[in-house]
Parts: C-alpha cells; structure tokens; sequence
C-alpha cells in the first residue's frame, strides 16, 4: 500500500483533489461538516505530497511519471522536476490557510451551506487545475487544465451572486476565452511544425526543423505570449484583473491573486523553456518583448495602483505591477534572474493573500472599503493590521522579509547581464510599493476615527492570516531550501 | 507573389481557419452586445478546431480503420481529431457559463448591452455613494 501511494503520488494529489471536488455536493445539502473535513483533509494531502515530492527531488533528482504505462509518443506523461514541485508547494501553502479562513463564514458569505458547498467544489476544482498544470508535460494536457482553472476561477468571481460580481466574471471570462483561443491556436501551430504535443519531442523536433518555419513559429510564440500574456493580465491585456479580482469574495480573490495568475505564468514557462527552448525564443527576440512589457506593466500597474482609493482595488491593481517583475525576471534570463522570478512567484503569492485575507477581515468587520475611512482601525485589529504591516514591508522589499530574496537575485541577475535599465526599474517598483501600501498602514494605526464598534476577527479566521505572515518571515530569514529548488529549476530551463 | 498566391490557394482551409479566427476575434471586441460576443467567441473557437483538422487531413484518405483488403489505403491522423472533441467539449462548458451569467445579467439590468449595463452600474454607484454622504 505505502509502496502504491508513493510512486504513485503526482497523479494521487491531482485525483485526490478532483474526487473530493465533486464529492462535495453530495454533502453540503445536510451534512456541511463533512464538507469542512473533505476540504481540509484534501488540501492536506497536497501540501503532503508536495513535500515529498520535493524531497524525493532535492535527493534523487528529477524522474518522469507514465500514466497507465504507456510510453510518451502515445500516452501522457507527467513531470516531476524542480519547477513543478516548487509549483505544488507553493499551492499548497498558500492554498491550505486560505481554505482554514474561509471554512467558518462561507455560508454566510455566499447565501447558504449549498452555495458554500459548490463554493469549495469549484475551489479545490481550481487547485486541482493548477497542480495538473504544473505537472503536464503534454501541451494539449497543459490546455486542458488551463480551461479547468479559467472556468473554476471564472465561477468563484461570480460566486456572491452580486451584481458587481457577475459582471467583473462576465468580462473575465470573455477575456479569458479569448486567451484560451490564442494558446490554442498556437498549439495547432506547434503541432503543424512538429507533428508532436509531448513537450521534449517538440523541442527534439524544433531544434532540427525550426529554421525552415520562422515565421509560423513567429506566430505561434507571439499567439503563446498574448493568450497566457491575457490571463496573467501582463499590462495592456490587464484590464479584467481589478475587476474581477476586487469584487470576487475575500478568499476567492485571496486565490486568484496569490496563485492563479501565477499558474498561467508556470504555464507561459513551460511551453516557452521547455516546449520551445531557450536559444530558439531569444533568437526570435520573445525574450526581449518579455523583458518590456515586464518593465511596463510594473511601472504601469504601479501608478494605476497609486490612484486607487478602494482598499481591494489598490491591491488588485498591485498584482498586476508584481506580475511584472515575473515578467522581467524571465526576459532578463539568467540563473540568478529566472530563480529570483521564480522565488518571488511563491514570496508574492504569500504576501498578497495575506493582503487580500487581512483586507477582507477589516472590511468585514468596519463596513468600510474607502482607504481613507480606515483611520484608526489599527488599534482595534492589532493582530490582522500587524500581519498586513508585515506583508506591506515584504512588498517594498525590506531585509528579512521573503520579498527581499527574490528582489534581490533578480537585481544580481540583471547586473549580471549589464541590463542597467532592469535593475533601476525594480528598484524604482520598490518605491512605488512603499508608495501605495504605506498610506495604508500610516492611515491605520496614526490616524483616529471613529472606531468604537470594532473588534478582531474570530480566531479561526485570525490563525491562518497570522501563518501565512510567518511564513513570510520565515522564508525571508531562511530562504535556502526554496531557494535551491528555485536555482536547481533555473539550471533545468536554461541548460537542459 | 504568384507563388504565395499559389501556396494560398492549395493551403485554403488554413486561410479560411484565420479569416474565421480574425472574425470572431473582431466580434468579440467591437460587438457591444454580450450575446454576440458569446457568438464570436464560438466562432473563434471553430476556427481553431478547422485549423486543427484541416492539418491532419489527407485528399482521398479513409478513416483510420485497418483495412486488410486494401493494404495501400492511405489514413487519416485521428489525433487531431481525437483532440478536438475534448475542444468542443471545453466549448461547449465555456458557453453554457457565459449564458447562465448573460441570463443573471440580464435579470440585474434589464439589458444584454455592455453600455448600458455599464451606465446602470455608474448610476447605481453615483446614488449609492451619494447616500452615504
């Protein structure tokens, strides 16, 4: 049995997740109890099988799984190499506590234990696209799980049945689809080249035939870079990310911006380094469209977000600027770039879900969604409004936070490759940071209001904020273990 | 140019696969109404499946089925086939939650139309905020 479990344990997670997805409504109806558990204990499996996974990486290396024994040309492989298991780790400690947070008060939120029971059914659906993402290493599997993540995500925008709601998943999923269409057709193209899906023998086959077909290949990369470019809202392809990221419910937004459109990124890597290969995509001069608009939708994403005045939308408007130092990691394209752009994918998923959670619990607690009315509610909410200090500081990138680490590899990287311009701009993103999350804090704890009423958070949903926060910490003072996988997954991309 | 106006004319269903494909994508963006948005994302989505069956097909092929009477028959790859029913599938689920949410839309607004529905919203938010002044 443990022998069973333990080679078999990429595509347990997946499965273990997707059954217990569609397991749920069958109790939410009378039975909501069982709905807690099932979310906890799957959600717990992942985070399980991740560190195992990760071990067996760290120790043995990286190995490839073969779904039902057939070899790759004709059936479906998995892989399990650093950059996936550094993926499932990062969802599943991000995952886990946003889950905990949401259990207690989801009835209420969404009207109802059987709205909240469809609620988790779609969340751990979500989750369950994401890990399949991450660990396909067939092209049409890896569009698959894209659409399983994009209609889940659409559906828990919409799931508070609110006007605004419906409306921000409505262009979400417009904006979405047609992303969909672009990877798609891009795919087909790949396809047309190569007569093959399997990522490796696309490479194997590029290499050799790629020189005959630059302009379909042309095609194919700029249809890749809009249609992940749309749901990772890089910058002028951003515009349904405030939206729908600020008026989905607290733990929904708290996911889809700490972890979604980081898994459409991972996707964006895989076809990109592995499927395409990196010598062929610099050739083609991607590298550098990646480096701009990386540059852009940082500064960009920045200002806008220095506008806002709506607590949620200044945070949904800063996804979009720290997506951009993804973006500028990878165009930079070094080791210590791509490892500092990996490491601030798991370091920004941490910070903004303690952001959006922490954000949520103050808003449901005030009433208040105006940053300027938030005057004085750090004394009232020490413990959340502490965890959203310590997470404003990991942003801006202060030492000691996991901010910091990915930051700074990215600054080495770009030195490395004198790309003076690079360095400034990610600098310059620090201050904007400093910028707009700063008043925030300033507002909370030096200001007085009227703050009579209010108190902290009940401590189910208090932990799982403050767990997340220590993590931050955490991985800000001890980056090492994160760190090696994030190096070990640069040296895969680039050298392999 | 007489050449490529050749490799056009031989390569149609390619051609017709991006004619759709640019099509649907202009619907999508330019149509104000939700409804017709739905219908260029449908159309985007065919083009594709074309552009993926247009590449596996053979003139004169047969479906892949082994014929040991005709051993010099010539098959079509069903992979690309194979794949696109999963892609109808996909299709089909992205447009049944694109009409449920246009229905609850348009219970909310009374309208199928992006600018109205927009106007509605601004005034909804204006009166709102006005209150609480």
């Amino acid at each position: 049995m443990a022998a069973i479990i333990s080679s078999n344990t990429p595509i347990l997670i997946v499965l273990v997740l997707l059954f217990s997805a569609y397991l749920l409504p069958i109790f939410s109806k009378k039975r909501y109890k069982i709905v807690k558990w099932l979310t906890v204990v799957s959600e717990s499996v992942l985070v399980i099988g991740g560190i195992y996974l990760a071990w067996k990486v760290l120790t043995t290396g990286q190995f490839n799984y073969i779904l039902g024994g057939w070899e790759p040309p004709w059936g479906l492989e998995l892989t399990i190499d650093p950059l996936s298991v550094f993926f499932i780790i990062t969802v599943g400690l991000i995952s886990l506590p946003i889950a905990i947070y949401s259990l207690p008060n989801m009835a209420c939120q969404v009207h109802g234990e059987r709205r909240a029971g469809w609620f988790f059914t779609l969340f751990l659906l979500h989750i369950a696209g994401l890990c399949g993402m991450a660990f396909s290493r067939d092209l049409f599997n890896l569009y698959v799980f894209i659409e399983v993540t994009t209609i889940s995500a659409v559906a828990l925008v919409a799931a508070d049945n609110s006007a605004a709601s419906i409306e921000a998943a409505f262009k979400y999923l417009i904006m979405a689809t047609l992303g969909s269409g672009f990877i798609l057709a891009g795919i087909g193209i790949m396809y047309i080249i190569t007569g093959n899906l399997n990522m490796i023998f696309v490479r194997r086959e590029l290499a050799l035939v790629w020189t005959d077909y630059p302009h379909a290949l042309w095609i194919a990369c700029s249809f890749f870079l809009v249609g992940f470019g749309i749901k990772s809202a890089v910058f002028p392809l951003h515009s349904w990310l405030p939206d729908a990221h600020s008026a989905a419910v607290t733990p929904a937004s708290a996911l889809l911006s700490g972890l979604a459109v980081k898994g459409f990124i991972i996707g964006l890597i895989k076809v990109l380094y592995i499927a395409i290969g990196v010598d062929i995509f610099t050739a083609l001069g991607i590298s550098t469209l990646l480096r701009i608009l990386g540059m852009i939708s940082l500064i960009a994403g920045s200002i806008f977000a220095l506008s806002q005045h709506q607590l949620k939308r200044r945070l949904a408007f800063s996804t979009i600027a720290q997506l951009g130092y993804v973006f500028l990691g990878l165009g930079i394209g070094n080791e210590a770039a791509i490892s500092g752009a990996l490491f601030h994918i798991i370091s920004h998923g941490l910070i903004k879900s303690v952001l959006f959670l922490a954000a949520g619990s103050i808003i449901s607690q005030s009433g208040e969604t105006e940053i300027s009315q938030l005057a004085g509610i750090g004394k009232k909410m020490p413990y959340t409004m502490g965890a959203f200090t310590a997470a404003s500081l990991a942003m801006i990138g202060i030492p000691l936070f996991s901010g910091f680490v990915g930051k700074w590899n990215m600054i080495l990287g770009s030195l490395e490759s004198a790309n003076w311009l690079a360095a400034i701009v990610i600098i310059v993103g620090s201050l904007l940071a400093a910028g707009y999350l700063l008043p925030i804090v300033r507002t909370a704890y030096f200001e007085t209001g009227n703050t009579a009423n209010i108190k902290e958070v009940s401590r189910s949903q208090l932990i799982p904020v403050l767990v997340l926060a220590a993590f931050i910490i955490i991985f800000g003072c001890f980056p090492s273990y994160i760190l090696e996988l994030t190096r070990q997954a640069a040296t895969m991309l680039l050298f392999n | 140019m007489q050449t490529i106006i050749a490799k056009l004319i031989t390569n149609y269903p390619y051609v017709g696969a991006f004619i759709l494909f640019g099509i649907g994508c202009f619907t999508i963006i330019v149509n104000s109404n939700l409804l017709k948005k739905l219908i260029g994302i449908n159309i985007m989505e065919s083009s594709i499946f074309l552009l993926f069956i247009a590449a596996s097909n053979i003139h004169g092929g047969t479906a892949p089925i082994l014929d040991p009477t005709n051993p010099e028959a010539v098959y079509i790859n069903p992979v690309t086939t194979a794949l696109m029913l999963t892609g109808i599938v996909v299709s089909l689920s992205v447009t049944a939650l694109a009409l449920a949410l246009i229905i609850k839309l348009y219970r909310l607004y009374g309208s199928m139309d992006a600018h109205v529905i927009f106007m509605k919203r601004n005034e909804v938010q204006n009166s709102g905020s006005h209150n609480q002044q």
